[in-house]
């Protein structure tokens, strides 16, 4: 029991009339207020562990069916002690936050561009760093919420607790206060995702960030130093220099590795205009403090590569590794009930969403092979739940799953990249439709319009189904989601360019499409509306 | 257990906040039947519950806040962090249902429904509407505020 006093007078006196009473008082407490029951063994029909966009999905899902489902969620802090709230990558620092800043940064520019149209701005827009961090995470702390209280809603059991195998049927959850919570289950859905590796370089750990800080750094992050030429990298530099920290990018090998050559060359090209610096082909070797509470890199060339920039060393106020994320399985105890895992990347190898053990599945970025993204995570969840407990039988299908880059000039695309599309079809079977374009809107504002590109491959003979869509651009994620649906349908060519534009958007290039690499003819626009 | 403010304004909530930072609290636990410690407790949460003012009969004009209200004090009572401090603010009907409403268009609240209960100075989460009269929402929202510490 507790008893609680006020001891200070003067607190006293200045009280309103009600709230005398209250201080005067002294107050007897009941026990704990935490009401978790911890005793006995709990029987489920699924225990998802992990709280993010694909176990949530699933979770919900399961008890739509009918199903009796806890979930389980935590967070390991990073290196910096970053923690979050229910709702995994995506909400906390993921799409979510990366969406709003990148949206921040690109408000910052918009703000210059409205002086070309008439707007008297006076004086000059500056990003205020905390004020932006803040906003952002106060809506994050509002999905928390919502997430928290839609689990309740939907009478899923939410265990904040670190999740483990003792055997495939039985799930160990081990609380805050590490206590341990046994939950007997039917089925386990494994859903705990990944987080970012860091680099092997002296001082990385110590003295590096990685995406689970960026989106919530106590302070300015000044001028920025982005090991990764992955999405997150380009990302996350993007919308950094867009604010106006300095921000260089160095790269392993190539950027946006795996994706579309071509289109990858075109979103740096359109950030080293904007001022983002390139290393290329060099990894940091070492990260040490300087007098001045900064950081000092050292990088040199990228073991077996040749050409790039080269040795070299700078200091800068923050390094932000995005080499790579690692799916979160070490501490799963998986071996106890014998599930397999992929040696290094500790990713799951399933089937279907199942693993080689028959009660126990996965979704999400934990997968082997398969895509990471949210609405892959969660569709593949919801269909997986549906087999488990419904009369579904619908598999999941991860093929032409359209995604979009949010660097400064965004990159979206659905489908096969140009050299994917050779390596199984051959060149000589396919045709590649490409153009530059102008969106109406940026000649006034003076923008720059040389990577405004799109590329359409489809197969050379009949029917002409497309293989691939690539657009880079503004807005390229509203603009290549309706295409998606129509690649699902597998549409032809002859469709494609039989389909009427809406004008003057961007998105109408693509219905405009005339010149085809294979021609050499010029890919340059000619003029509005011909 | 916690300590409670009444106000009407936005400078009078103000001011209860002023205050409650500047006192302590003296918290005596018994862990067990010999021991008895005391600490001295200056960071404690304070929540902020904006409600509907009551007639001379006690009862809100708002409906839901009239729902809200016993739960609240009992949750105040018995599942409210220790020590912890509320100041209930009290809108009448045409403050509420102006849209000028400095709570509904400050930064600092952004409110959209009443009643709402959220921690200072988080404008997130808000606890709102019926969720206030949910003793099991209640818990969740004062975990959710203030989470154990873990490791």
């Amino acid at each position: 029991m507790s008893v609680l006093k006020i001891c200070t007078k003067s607190f006293a006196a200045s009280l309103g009339r009600q709230s005398e009473r209250s201080v005067k008082k002294i107050y007897r407490i009941s026990s704990s207020f935490r009401t978790f029951s911890t005793e006995g063994k709990l029987e489920y029909d699924l225990v998802v562990i992990g709280g993010g966009s694909g176990g949530l999905a699933c979770a919900k899902e399961a008890v739509a069916q009918g199903a009796r489902v806890a979930v389980l969620d935590y967070v390991q802090p990073s290196p910096r002690s970053t923690k979050w709230g229910l709702g995994g990558t995506c909400v906390n620092v993921g799409c979510i936050p990366k969406k709003l800043m990148h949206h921040a940064s690109l408000l910052g520019e918009a703000i210059e561009d409205a002086r070309s149209f008439g707007w008297r701005i006076p004086g000059n827009a500056e990003i205020d760093w905390l004020a932006m961090r803040d906003a952002v995470q106060d809506h994050i702390k509002s999905v928390n919420w919502v997430t928290r209280v839609s689990l309740r809603d939907n009478k899923i059991e939410y265990v904040n607790g670190r999740g483990r195998l003792a055997d495939a049927n039985t799930v160990v959850a081990t609380l805050h206060n590490m206590k341990e919570v046994l939950l007997k289950t039917k089925n386990v859905v494994v859903a705990v995702g990944a987080r970012p590796k860091y680099s092997t370089a002296i001082g990385a750990q110590e003295l590096g960030i990685s995406s689970d800080d960026i989106f919530s750094l106590e302070k300015p992050p000044g001028k920025t130093l982005v090991v990764g030429g992955g999405y997150i990298g380009l990302e996350c530099a993007g919308f950094l220099n867009g604010f106006g920290y300095p921000s260089t990018v160095m790269l392993r090998s190539v950027p946006l590795r795996g994706f579309d050559q071509q289109m990858a060359s075109m979103v740096v090209n359109e950030m080293e205009g904007r001022g983002v610096n390139f290393i290329c082909k060099c990894v940091p070797e070492s990260l040490s403090k300087t007098p001045d509470r900064r950081i000092l890199v050292k990088w040199n060339t990228t073991p077996g590569a040749n050409g790039g920039s080269g040795q070299g060393e700078d200091v800068f106020d923050t390094v932000l590794f995005a080499v790579g994320r690692k799916a979160v399985t070490d501490s799963l105890a998986l071996e106890k009930a014998g599930v397999e895992t992929h040696k290094e990347t500790g990713k799951i190898f399933t089937t279907n969403e199942q693993t080689n053990v028959p009660n126990i599945f996965a979704v999400g970025d934990v997968l082997h092979r398969k895509p990471e993204l949210t609405p892959v995570a969660v569709q593949a969840g919801r269909l997986l739940a549906r087999r488990m407990f419904g009369n579904d039988k619908t598999l999941m299908d991860y093929d032409n799953v359209a995604t979009t880059v949010f660097t400064p000039l965004e990159y979206g695309f659905v489908g096969l990249s140009e050299e994917e599309s050779e390596k199984r079809h051959g060149p000589e079977n396919l045709e590649v439709y490409h153009a530059f374009y102008k969106p109406t809107e940026f000649p006034i504002p003076q923008k720059d319009m040389s990577n405004c590109y799109i590329k359409v491959i489809c197969l050379r003979r009949e029917p002409r189904t497309v293989l691939g869509m690539h657009f880079v651009g503004p807005n390229a994620g509203e603009v290549i989601q309706g295409f998606s649906a129509a690649m699902k349908c597998r549409i032809t060519m002859e469709q494609l360019l039989d389909t009427i534009g809406i004008h003057p958007t961007v998105a109408e290039e693509f219905t405009r499409l005339t010149i085809t690499k294979r021609s050499g003819m010029d890919p340059n626009p000619q003029a509005c509306c011909s | 257990m916690a300590v409670h403010q009444y106000v009407n304004s936005l400078q009078e909530l103000e001011a209860a906040i002023e205050q409650f930072k500047n006192i302590s609290m003296q918290v005596s636990s018994t862990p067990s039947r010999n021991e008895n410690t005391e600490h001295l407790i200056n960071d404690f949460p304070i929540f902020i519950i904006v409600s509907g003012t009551k007639d001379e009969n006690g009862v809100s004009w708002c409906p839901d806040c009239e729902k809200a209200d016993p739960v609240l004090e009992e949750a105040e009572q018995s599942l409210a962090p220790e020590p912890s401090a509320f100041i209930t603010v009290y809108l009448t009907r045409e403050e509420w249902k102006n849209p000028k409403n400095v709570f509904r268009t400050d930064g600092r609240f952004r409110l959209t429904s009443i009643p709402t209960m959220l921690k200072w100075p988080n404008r997130e989460p808000k606890l709102v509407e019926a969720q206030c009269a949910d003793i099991d929402a209640i818990k969740e929202f004062f975990d959710e505020c203030c989470p154990q510490d873990q490791d």
